[in-house]
Formats: structure tokens, sequence, C-alpha cells
């Protein structure tokens, strides 16, 4: 395309001068020879430098002749045109020649210039004009022209001659415009209409630059194309030559019932102002520009007859459906594709829901839109998957699903239905429901911030239990434990390697024992004292003396002896051993109260022995 | 009569400490109330009277981390988040706050470790609050010495072998309890960490404007005091880089 262009742009120079021009034709010619012949196609068109002229001016008409063969096209004859007068005839041809994509195309412009004079003043047409060529007959539109009495200004002639000078730049309303450009002034609310804004001028643009975003009131907008570089091209409009290009293009659907107003772009532009003279440099001047804004109609959904499921579609649509699979088995997932396909509102429109159905469960449905722009028609589709899970055995049908629409064309409300589905629904495999994982998205964060403060608290202070005195007492009890725990077991160990210590240290409670039934007898004044009080007595001292039990009194007393005992304790001792000893072998001889005085008389000598023994015990029992 | 006078007073000072726990309960709860309603001059003011009664507590010292980090001080809000986890190292809200506090100081200072081992070995020292970390060391104290006794008591030297070998078990949880409760411990008594506290200051090479100027920190820079002295202290930034800073721009965490 910018080949094209920049050839259109060098070819509009190239009018200005013939020699240009001749080199250039013959450049042409030399790669039509190469040229690949691809179309026949020929089109003509007519226009004029200018739609109103003075009295005095003359009307240049042009009739141009595009295509492969347009070089052999002979001189059109020109029909009579009335109140205009043929003052001479012209003729030129271009070719241009591009290579698009690795395809050769050429193309050759042939022009003829008619230059008319008014003959008097009024509206005048000129007619078509017709060529015939291999018996294709083409024709022009006709061009409405008209004559003022008064002499006006000159209009820049494009078509010949591109460039202007200071004083071409007159008539700027007439030459350089924009137009806001829509297909229809009447539709209906959530319908669409196609806004194309284009620039139209007949000067040289040097840049193009919008002034401010325009404000769609009313209107959910959908930006189609907006441009980015100058693509000027030339376009017929209303019988005069311009350049044009498509500034932008939306997709209007308007939200509210009533007159609407499409607003106007601004924007600026530079228009290329020629040398006055050799010496000079181009200059440009810049033009503010600003589209005028356009009324249209909009009309509400009539509410009579409206459907009960309809959901705000305008156009015109289509419905099918498709499942992949006809046959499954509970607990699979399968897919059942709704496509909504036409032209019309495509991203405002809800698409059908489908029905509860026992035997399958339904999870929410994927939807894809895509819409696009075709001949200021938008078409599009949507595509709604919805996961279904098999829940129920048996043989089902999937009832059609109606989509309801309101169709602009026809004013009315159509309803677009699907073709129903059989499903067979086989007992599972293994007999467990599996739900086959959905689709699934990851939590993002979205933002960081501290957390949020506690609203309660114990409030205690922290204080180490080090500071607390027990602690450590516990740490020093369980250190002094050790040496406790030595001393316990030395002690153990004497006793158990010991014998003699043992006993020693159980004669007492020998001693006691005998004791005890000894004076159960003294008081009855039995005999049996005696015997028990010896037999004591004995038992205790072997055991504190570490002799042999069952020694004799003999080995007893001469033990005590060596033991230190005092002399005096050791006769009492022997005393009352023998007095026992006597009673044992003399029995009757004894009154009961010399019973209880010799009771008497071994309590104390226990008492001394014992005394005694704590002293002695302390100096070598031990 | 004074005996009567006697009893009455100790039963006061019994029950002051616990009528003065109520009364900081409901201003703590005053500043929660006021933060929720935005207004933290006011719940600041709250919570920093219970603070300047010496509580010692992280959920106080979290709230009024956050009410500063609220009013925009940044120094401030790090310095309690600090001393909240000082007491609790393990608190998930206080060092997730912390973290975010620090990625709005001017100085980069977020250490992130990396090493997935050194992270574990961290969550296991400071997953035991230090108190109970300190019972668990006498726990094993203990342990060790009852079998101490034990041997000593019930078993014969011959007999001693198996014994022993449990007892070293006992002597090598002891080794890695002591050793991990020294770490918290001397950490918990570390009186040298300290935070910024002033928008920026200068660190020079001595106690005076005079020297040369060697860095420049800003609010919220953590950071070790070595040499503590009247009106200049000499601290060491976390890069290794010492130099002296004035007293008056900082705080130390465990003053």
């Amino acid at each position: 395309m910018v080949n094209q262009s920049r050839y259109v742009n060098i070819l509009m120079r190239g009018y200005c001068c013939p020699l240009k021009t001749a080199i250039f034709g013959a450049l042409s010619l030399l790669m039509l020879l190469f040229a690949y012949p691809l179309a026949a196609d020929l089109s003509i068109t007519s226009y004029v430098d200018n739609t109103t002229i003075g009295q005095n001016q003359n009307l240049r008409l042009t009739v141009e002749i595009r295509g492969e063969k347009a070089a052999q096209i002979p001189q059109p004859e020109l029909p009579s045109i009335s109140g205009f007068r043929l003052a001479g005839t012209s003729s030129s041809s271009s070719s241009s020649f591009s290579i698009i994509n690795g395809r050769m195309t050429s193309s050759v412009t042939k022009s003829f210039i008619y230059t008319l004079q008014p003959e008097n003043a009024g509206r005048f047409l000129i007619p078509p004009i017709t060529i015939q060529f291999e018996g294709e007959t083409k024709t022009t539109n006709p061009i409405r022209i008209t004559v003022t009495e008064e002499t006006s200004q000159p209009a820049p002639q494009t078509s010949r001659q591109p460039s202007q000078t200071e004083s071409d730049l007159t008539n700027i309303a007439d030459n350089l415009f924009v137009k806001a450009e829509i297909n229809k002034t009447s539709l209906y609310r959530g319908e669409p209409i196609v806004v194309n804004y284009r620039l139209y001028s007949r000067y040289d643009l040097a840049n193009v630059t919008f002034l401010s975003e325009p404000n769609f009131v009313g209107f959910w907008k959908e930006d189609v194309f907006t441009a980015s570089r100058m693509n000027l091209q030339r376009t017929n409009y209303q019988g005069r030559m311009f350049q044009s290009m498509l500034l932008r293009s939306v997709i209007l659907y308007p939200n509210q019932s009533g007159t609407l107003t499409i607003p106007s772009v601004e924007l600026s532009a530079d228009v290329i102002v020629r040398a006055r003279s050799f010496f000079d440099f181009d200059s440009s001047r810049k033009f503010n520009l600003k589209s005028d804004p356009v009324r249209i109609t909009i009309k509400d959904i009539p509410t009579a007859d409206r459907p009960q499921n309809y959901t705000g579609a305008v156009g015109s649509f289509n419905i099918t459906s498709e499942m992949i699979q006809s046959k499954v088995k509970v607990g699979d997932t399968f897919t059942l594709i709704l496509r909504i396909t036409g032209s019309g509102n495509f991203h405002q429109l809800n698409y059908p829901e489908l029905p509860e159905l026992p035997f399958l469960r339904i999870i929410d449905p994927e939807v894809r839109t895509d819409s696009r722009l075709e001949d200021a028609n938008v078409l599009g589709s949507t595509n709604v998957s919805y996961p279904l899970i098999a829940v129920r055995e048996g043989d089902y049908e999937i009832p059609p699903i109606h989509f309801s629409y309101f169709d602009p064309n026809q004013e009315r409300f159509r309803i677009a239905r699907t073709s129903s589905h059989k499903l067979s629904i086989q007992p599972s495999e293994t007999g467990i429901v599996q739900h086959t994982a959905i689709a699934q998205t990851d939590i993002v964060r979205e933002g960081t911030d501290i957390f949020y403060i506690h609203s309660t608290s114990d409030l205690n202070s922290h204080k180490l239990v080090t500071e607390h005195f027990l602690y450590w007492l516990l740490f020093f009890g369980a250190i002094l434990s050790v040496p406790a725990s030595f001393i316990y077991r030395k002690e153990r160990d004497k006793l158990l390697s010991d014998s003699g210590y043992l006993r020693q240290k159980g004669a007492r409670r020998i001693l006691r024992k005998y004791l005890k039934k000894a004076t159960e007898h003294a008081q009855k004044g039995n005999m049996e004292f005696y015997s028990y009080a010896n037999t004591g007595l004995s038992n205790y001292l072997t055991d504190i003396l570490k002799i042999p039990r069952g020694s004799t009194n003999e080995t007893i007393i001469a033990s005590l002896q060596t033991n230190d005992f005092p002399e005096n304790s050791v006769q009492k001792i022997r005393d009352i051993i023998n007095r026992c000893l006597e009673a044992r072998f003399m029995p009757g001889g004894f009154a009961p109260e010399k019973i209880n005085k010799d009771y008497e008389t071994v309590k104390m000598v226990i008492n001394e022995i014992s005394r005694i023994k704590s002293k002695v015990s302390n100096k070598s029992l031990l | 009569m004074t005996r009567q006078y006697i009893l009455i007073f100790v039963l006061l000072i019994l029950l002051m400490p616990l009528a003065a726990e109520i009364s900081y309960q409901d201003i703590f709860r005053e500043g929660a109330t006021h933060y929720s309603e935005r207004n933290y001059e006011e719940a600041l003011t709250s919570f920093l009277s219970i603070a300047e009664e010496g509580i010692e507590n992280a959920e106080l010292y979290y709230n009024i981390g956050n009410t500063y980090f609220r009013l925009h001080q940044l120094g401030n809000a790090i310095l309690y988040y600090k001393k909240g986890l000082r007491i609790r190292p393990d608190d998930n809200l206080l060092i997730h706050n912390l973290n975010y506090a620090l990625t709005h100081t001017k100085d980069r200072q977020q250490v992130e470790e990396t090493n997935p081992l050194v992270t574990l070995i961290r969550q296991v020292i400071y997953s035991v609050p230090i108190n109970s970390l300190l019972k668990i060391l006498l726990a094993s104290f203990f342990l060790v010495f009852i079998a101490i006794n034990v041997i000593i008591i019930s078993f014969r030297e011959r007999e001693r072998t198996v014994p022993l070998f449990i007892l070293s078990i006992f002597l090598l949880l002891l080794l890695i309890v002591s050793s991990i409760s020294y770490y918290r411990w001397s950490r918990y008594t570390d009186n040298r960490e300290a935070v910024l506290l002033s928008s920026a200051a200068n660190g020079f090479s001595g106690p005076d404007d005079d020297y040369t100027n060697l860095f420049r920190i800003h609010e919220g820079m953590i950071f070790k005091v070595v040499n503590r002295g009247y009106e200049w202290s000499q601290i060491e930034l976390p890069t290794g880089i010492s130099g002296w800073i004035r007293n008056e721009t900082f705080a130390l965490v465990n003053p």
C-alpha cells in the first residue's frame, strides 16, 4: 500500500511537468512489457474541478479510465451538454506498477480532459458518459453543476495541479473538510451503526493530527480503526475529485432511545504551500477542521409481541448447537457448544442458558465472542461451551435451545432454535462418580499491606523464667541430688556387705520383741518371764557384740569385758542372766513378787546397756 | 485494731495489680477502637500509655507498630515490630508486617534467606517461646540428673553400660537444648540492636560533625550499637560499615 500511495503521489506531481511525464510514461511502458496481465477490469469515473463556477469561468471535466487496457480506449464521445460549449480537449495517460506480496500489478490511467465554457447561469447536469470496450458498457455518474452570474474566485485545480500557492487557499471549507459518514439515520436501540470519519482534501497535506477525543454520549462504542499514518486515496466525491483518507472508524451501539448526536472529530491539518518563486521554499499552513455533528433517531425495541426469553439481541442471528459425544458414561465430562452467528450487537447480547436437566450437571460455560466489520455490517459469532457432567444413566434428549432476537430490517421479533440432541448415558465402569477437574485459576495477590491489629490481648508482661529464684533452686537441687544419692548408695552397700552391722541395727528391735512377751508374763507372775528375758537379753547382747547367736553366757560376759563395758554393768548383767538360768532350772522357786522385782532389774539393765552401748559403739563397734 | 488495718492494707496490695490490669485491658480496647475508626493519633496515645507502664507484651508492641506505620512513622513502626519479635520471634503477623515495613525504607536492608536449610534451622530455633525453651532446658537437666542418680543408686559398676549410654543421649539432648537456649537468651538480652528514627542521619568517622562523613542512612535502618557514648554512639551497619551517629537519632530495641 505504501508503494501504491507513493506512486499515486509521484503520478500526480508528474502532471505538472511534461518532461517528467514523458520519461515516466516511457518507463511505465517498459515496465508494462514485463507486467503479467492479471485482470482486464476497467473503471471509469468522471469529475469536474468545481461544481460551482462563475459565468466567466471554464469548467474542466475529466473522464478517467483506469485498467490494464486503458491505453487502448479511444476518446469517448461526449454527449451534448446543455448550457455548455466544448472549448477544447486534451488527454494524458500514466501507468503505475507495483509489487504487493510478490504479485505484480500494473494499471494504466488514461484521462480525457474537456474544457467546457458555460453559456449562461443556472443549474445544469452533466449526463453520464458511456464507453464501450470489448463488449462491455461502462457508465459514469451524472454531475450537477451550478453556474453563478458573478465571477467567483478561480478554484484550486487539484486534478491538474495538486500543489497550491497562498492565493489558492481561499475557499478552504469547500476543498478541505472532514465528514462523519453513516449508512443509516434511523435505527433501533442496540442496533450497531458504523461511523467512518473521512478527511477530504484537494490540497497537498503534510500532516494530520487529532485534536480531541469525541465524546460518544448515549452509545456503547467499539473502536475499529484509527489512522496512524497518512494514506490518501483519490476519491470522487459529489462529482469532484478529492484525496480522501479514512481517519477513524467506530461501531456505535445506541443504549438510549430518542435523537442522538454522533459527535464531531476535531483535527488539524498542515497544507503544503508551494514556493512562489524559484528561490523560495515550500511552507505549510495549519488548518483546524471539525466534522459536522450528525443526528440520528433511535427507536425503542417494541414491547408488543416481545418473547419472554428476549435478552436484548438486535440484528439477524442464527443459532446452532454441537455435541461431539452422544454416548457417555456416568461421571464423564463432555461439552455442548452453542454457536450464535450473524450480524448485530454481539457484545451486548446475553447467550441463551441451558435449561436445568436432571440427568446432567451443568458447569459455568466458557464464552468467546468475536466480531468484525464487513461492508458496514457488524458480523460476529458467540461461542458458548457448556461443560456437562453426566449424572444419571439412561437415554435422554437435550431439548432445542431457543434464542430470540429483534430483526430491525423486518421490524419484528424472531426466534432461532437449535436442533435437539440424543444422549445415551451408560453406567460408569468404576461405579464411582468422578468429577473431572474444571479449569481452575490460581488466586493472585492483588495488593500488600500490614496485617490488622490485635483487638484483645492478655497484656501479660513478658518476663524470663530465669528471673524467678525457684528456677535456679531447681537446678541447684538437681546438682545436690548427686552427692545425696551417692551417700545413700554407700550406706546401703555397707548394710549389704556387713551382716554384723545389720544385726547391730536390728538388735534393739529383737530385744523389744522378747521384752514385750516377757512383760506380759511378768504381769501375770508367770515363770515364762525368765525364759523370754534370758533369750531376749542374750540375743541382744550377741547382736551388739557381733558374736554368734547361741554363744554361752560365759562367752557373752567375756566379750562384754573385752569391749570395755564397765565392770559394775557387766556384773549386773551376769547377775540377771544367772537369776534367769536359776529360774529356768528351778521351776517354782520364785514367788510372783520376786518376778516383778526381777522385771524391774531387767529393765534397768537394758537401759544401762543401751546407754553404754551408744558410748562404746562410737569408740569401737562401728 | 492495728492488726485489722494491716490485713486490709495487705489485701489491697494483693488486689492492686489485678485492678491495674483490668484498666490496661480497657485502655487497650479503647486503642483498638480508635484504630478501627482510623483515629491513629488517639490509638497511639492509648497503646503507648500501657507500654509506658512497663508492660512488655508482643501483641501490644505489634499494635503500636501498626499504628506508627499508619501514621507514616516508619522508624518507630520498625522499632516496635522488632520489640515484639524480641519477645516472640516466631510471630507470623510481626514477621510479615516488619518485612512489609522494611520494603518502605529508603535503604535496602531486607536480607532474604535463600538457603532452605538455614530457614529450617531458624524455624526450629525460633519455634518455641524462650520461656518454654528455658523450661525444657530445666527438664532436660533434670532428666540427666535423674539418670545419674538412678545409675548411682540402682546399678552395680559392671551393669552400668546400657544406662550410661542412655545417660549420654540425655547429655547430648541437654547440650543441644542448652546451646539453643544460650543463643536465644543472648539474642533476647542483646541490648545493642537499634533502629534509626530520624528521617536521615550521617555517620562520621568520629564522635563529632567535624570528622569525615562515612555514610548516610535513612529512617527505619536497623543496626548494631557497638560503643555507646554520652552524645554519640559508634554503630555498625549490616553491611559491616561502622561509624558514629548522634544518640537522639535512634532508639534501642531493648533499652
